[in-house]
């Protein structure tokens, strides 16, 4: 008892934050370098970052040692989005402690890292306070097994701009949390929020799906603020959401709109029913599951002139829309399916290890998955059940709103996990609009980090008893 | 009745004439079992300048002409290749005068080679110029070319070198006429003892006809001439069906006998778009068609190993054939011929091939085909040479066209309706006469375990005729629904979904109620305080 005494000298803040910063520091900095391989999508982002393949890139393990361009390069950053800017910073150390003409991945890894700790820090502030009890340290050991899983922290050793979203993230719950149990902010509170978020709706196109989860967290701020800020706040992030969504090249925006007619609509067993309504010719239904560039091999490339004018120019997203309505069984099939690979968090297909090592071309790194390994495993894969669970958690949140206001409580987390619930619900059908089937490992993995935090605060709620007007009692 | 009886003699008669000569053709061919080995040398790509498209059309011609080509570029070319007496005959390509690139062990060696020489383009050695004649460069200007009673107007329009003086005892291979009449007619190609020089190669219908009688000569080749071929391109799946069967029966109608050069899919064939696609092609082959398979367009990073391409190719092939289209032989791009593995994986599976022209490349790209230094082609019983349709349009009486080596005429499938009236008015106002596919020699494809034939008309797959050729192919009907399959865990899984399910509707249904339960009794006490009030 006296030992358990002792070891009640460290808060379970400290705790999680530890834990979380061995095993994941473990991982970035063991050798040989854990990460994901490349997926073909690195090459753009080295190349607007200065950076280069000393060796041709394989399509395969993971590549620590890249070079530094020395001279001109017209692509620097041209296309800014919020990664570069880690991206940057790593390059920057890099060449303070390193070297100035290779690159060390692990520098980016460190970089992800500090930022990590950061945000976990402030996540178990605001979720755990300062209190010490037995159920605290039990939050705190699942804080750990949720956040530190290694299916989300691979992404650190690797260009995917899903590592600084996944901090970001956890950055942007934080400090939700953190300042609604201290209240200590003061009028920048509102402003370091929008920035976080603004941030977070950078990393890639599709975070900015989570624009209106983002707003509707916002509103945890906003009932002491003035109105003009409230609407000078909700505007900027739809900009911001608006600017992130259409910060892509050319090229990346008609393979999205392609794939998702391609990859999405025709996934069917029946697609010319879905052509038809289109001025579409009902041939281009063998479009079927074609990607807009193709692996090897094709019988016309997507980007042939005739394809672009009978194919491309004959539908817009309203279209698309309207034609899940009209097929709705599809509609449901495929949200189903993307239900699935929602619990698949781990990216599939890329090996973890550098190559190289005397470890397997795709072996893949296991250790520390138990969460993303049993959630793979164990969670029901449909999409009607995600909303369902959505829904209630929702419910139980309004109520809980709705009686503190009626009490005159102080705010609670009601809106933090509405805004997250509602990322889970609304994200996937985003998605499946925007993009098709394609790449969910990325789109889909900011709604099962929303469903982990939103769980984790639910979880804290119910252990403290602090729902529904119980809180102080 | 009589009349009946004398037009089936006529037939039998003429039936009889046609296999007595296809056989002729057949043991022609079968004795040039080891076709001539040429050693083609060039001097730059100059893709710049488009000058692999002229490389590819020699290749593509020599090829045509039943002789097997071995291509060099002159840097690498090492000293000695030429003398071990493994070639029957150099041709010498210069594609960038302007760069005057010379190798001099590769001018030695070809001094002293004693077999058959062709030198294209400017920059001859004092030795040749001592063989065939002193060369002079004509300035820039259009000429007429005049050859075996066609003409035409060359579309090059660049300083030509000519060898002015036709020496007595050479022959001439076409006549350049200028555009005024105050200035000589000047020769095209020359043959002097076993010497020969080209100008210019260039895909214009005459200048085609010229170079490859030439060549014919030079390096005696034994292939008959022949009528052109012609060939649909660019058929893919996602073709517009209805476009492409008024292409048809607007050649049907006109009796053209023809070939369609078709790209298949190995995926999504059990769509019904997929089978409308191949119940065209099944038209075409019982109306006077053939088919040629296309293998897929090469994208990406990543290309195919031969493993691989052979087995899509497989693949694809039997996709058809349940569909019973039946393809005869396979039309690729020229350097597909340059390649070994793609060679295997798909050209070397038949003995007819349609060598289309290579598609551009950018300056900076990296062509395809430039995999090895040295590429050897592999030769056909019938390696068609294909040519744009617009490159004999110019020609003076197309109606008499006759080719020395087998040439496929190409017309891309038009895109719209309009498109297709206005090339079925095309071809009836050529009037070109067409050779009939089924006249020429058998065409055998061996894949896999299966045997094609194609000859005379008639299908055979591994030795059977085929009779069935026009019925309509079983649609294999998948079920809307596919069933998970359910083993072990997962049928565990499956249920624990459904029982949260419940679970969670009941749980939320039961929170409704609570929730219109518990605002009753709150809006009863608010009553009762107001009452009392």
């Amino acid at each position: 008892m006296r030992r358990l005494k002792r070891l009640k000298m460290i808060s379970p803040a400290v705790v999680a934050t530890l834990g979380c910063a061995i095993i994941t520091g473990w991982l970035v900095f063991s050798t040989p370098v854990h990460g994901y391989g490349n997926n073909g999508s690195f090459d753009w982002l080295l190349a607007t970052n200065g950076l280069y393949w000393l060796k041709p890139s394989n399509h395969g393990g993971v590549t620590s040692q890249l070079g530094i361009m020395k001279y001109h390069n017209p692509l620097y950053l041209s296309h800014l989005t919020s990664q570069d800017l880690a991206i940057q910073l790593a390059i920057w150390f890099n060449r303070v402690f390193y070297s100035q003409r290779y690159f060390n991945l692990e520098f980016l890894g460190a970089v992800y890292l500090v930022l990590y700790v950061g945000s976990i820090f402030l996540f178990c502030r605001g979720l755990l306070g300062q209190r010490r009890r037995l159920r605290d340290y039990c939050l705190a050991g699942l804080v750990v097994i949720v956040l530190a899983d290694t299916a989300f922290t691979l992404y650190f050793n690797s260009f995917y701009p899903e590592a600084l979203a996944y901090i970001l993230m956890i950055a942007v719950v934080g400090f939700c949390l953190y300042y609604l149990r201290y209240k200590t902010g003061n009028k920048w509170r509102m402003v370091f929020f929008t920035l976080l978020a603004a941030l977070l709706l950078l990393t890639q196109e599709s975070t900015s799906l989570l624009t209106l989860s983002l707003i509707l967290m916002g509103v945890t701020f906003l009932t002491r603020s003035s109105q003009s800020m409230t609407v000078v706040v909700i505007i900027g992030l739809l900009m911001v959401g608006g600017f992130s969504a259409n910060n892509l090249t050319r090229q990346n925006q008609a393979a999205n709109k392609f794939q998702a007619l391609s990859q999405g609509i025709l996934l069917n067993q029946r697609p010319e029913r879905a052509v038809k309504t289109a001025n579409i010719e009902p041939q281009f239904s063998l479009l079927r599951g074609q990607a807009y560039f193709p692996n090897a091999f094709a019988a016309s490339l997507p980007t042939d002139t005739l394809i672009q004018h009978r194919v491309m120019n004959q539908y817009d997203l309203p279209w698309l829309v309207m034609a899940y309505a009209r097929d709705q069984q599809q509609f449901e099939t495929l949200l189903d399916a993307s239900a699935t690979n929602l619990t698949l968090i781990k990216r599939q297909q890329v090996a973890t290890v550098a190559s190289g090592s005397t470890a397997h071309r795709q072996s893949l790194t296991t250790s520390f998955m138990l969460f993303s390994q049993s959630l793979a495993t164990f969670f029901p894969r449909k999409y009607t059940f995600d909303c369902l669970m959505a829904g209630i958690v929702i419910s139980v949140y309004l109520i809980d709103i709705w009686l503190r206001r009626r009490h005159h409580h102080p705010m609670g987390r009601g809106w933090l996990v509405i805004g997250l619930m509602t990322a889970v619900i609304l994200v996937p059908v985003m998605s499946l609009f925007l993009y098709g089937m394609v790449d969910l490992a990325s789109h889909l993995l900011m709604v099962v980090l929303s469903l982990s935090l939103g769980g984790l605060v639910l979880a804290a709620d119910l252990m403290n008893h602090r729902l529904w007007w119980r809180w102080d009692r | 009745m009589k009349l009946i009886v004398l037009w089936r003699v006529l037939l039998g008669l003429i039936l009889s004439i046609g296999v007595g000569s296809m056989t002729t053709v057949a043991n022609a061919q079968a004795t040039a079992n080891h076709p001539a080995n040429i050693l083609l040398v060039y001097d730059s790509q100059n893709i710049a300048q488009h000058g692999d498209r002229t490389l590819d059309l020699v290749q593509r011609e020599l090829t045509g002409l039943n002789l097997s080509v071995t291509t060099i570029r002159l840097s690498d070319y090492q000293s000695g290749m030429i003398n071990n007496g493994h070639y029957q005959g150099i041709v010498t390509l210069i594609n960038w005068p302007n760069a005057r690139i010379k190798q001099r062990a590769f001018i030695n060696d070809r001094r002293h080679f004693t077999g058959p020489k062709l030198h294209i383009g400017a920059l001859l050695t004092q030795d040749e110029e001592r063989a065939l004649g002193k060369v002079q460069s004509q300035p820039h200007q259009q000429f007429q070319l005049q050859f075996s009673q066609q003409k035409q107007w060359l579309t090059a329009q660049k300083s030509l070198p000519i060898i002015e003086k036709s020496p007595s005892s050479g022959t001439q291979f076409g006549t350049l006429m200028p555009q005024t009449t105050r200035q000589r007619n000047l020769p095209f190609g020359i043959i002097r003892h076993n010497q020969g020089f080209l100008p210019i190669v260039v895909p214009d219908g005459v200048a085609v006809m010229a170079t490859v009688g030439l060549m014919a000569q030079l390096f005696s080749s034994d292939v008959p001439s022949q009528k052109p071929l012609l060939a649909i391109t660019d058929i893919t799946p996602y073709t517009n069906v209805a476009q492409l069967h008024h292409l048809i029966k607007g050649l049907v109608r006109t009796r053209t006998p023809f070939a369609l050069s078709v790209r298949s899919l190995d995926h999504n064939t059990e769509l019904a778009a997929f089978y409308r696609f191949t119940r065209e092609l099944q038209y075409a082959q019982l109306h006077g068609g053939v088919v040629y398979f296309r293998p897929p367009l090469e994208t990406g990073v990543q290309r195919l190993t031969q493993a691989e391409l052979t087995a899509l190719f497989r693949r694809q092939l039997h996709q058809l054939r349940e569909k019973h289209v039946l393809p005869i032989g396979v039309s690729a791009a020229g350097f597909w011929n340059q390649s070994l593995s793609r060679q295997q994986a798909v050209l070397s599976r038949g003995n007819h091939a349609l060598l289309l022209p290579n598609s551009d490349i950018m300056v900076n790209a990296k062509a395809p085909w430039q995999s090895s230094k040295m590429t050897h082609s592999r030769v056909f019983t019938s390696g068609s040479v294909g040519l744009p349709l617009r490159t004999i349009e110019t020609v003076s009486q197309p109606r008499r066209l006759l080719f020395r080596e087998p040439t496929v005429l190409l017309l891309r499938m038009p895109t719209s309706e309009v498109a297709v009236k206005s090339a079925l008015q095309r071809l009836r106002q050529l009037n070109v006469s067409w050779l009939d596919p089924a006249n020429s020699s058998a065409a055998i494809l061996h894949v896999g375990a299966t045997h094609y034939r194609y000859e005379a008309g008639r299908y055979w797959i591994n030795g059977v005729v085929v009779h069935d050729l026009g019925t309509k192919p079983q649609r294999h009907v998948v079920a809307s629904h596919q069933k998970e399959s359910t083993v072990g865990l997962n049928r565990v899984i499956v249920w624990q979904t459904k029982a949260l399910m419940w679970l969670f509707t009941i749980i939320g249904l039961s929170l409704t109620g609570l929730l219109w339960y518990g605002w009753r009794i709150q809006r009863r006490l608010f009553r009762k305080q107001k009452m009392r009030d």
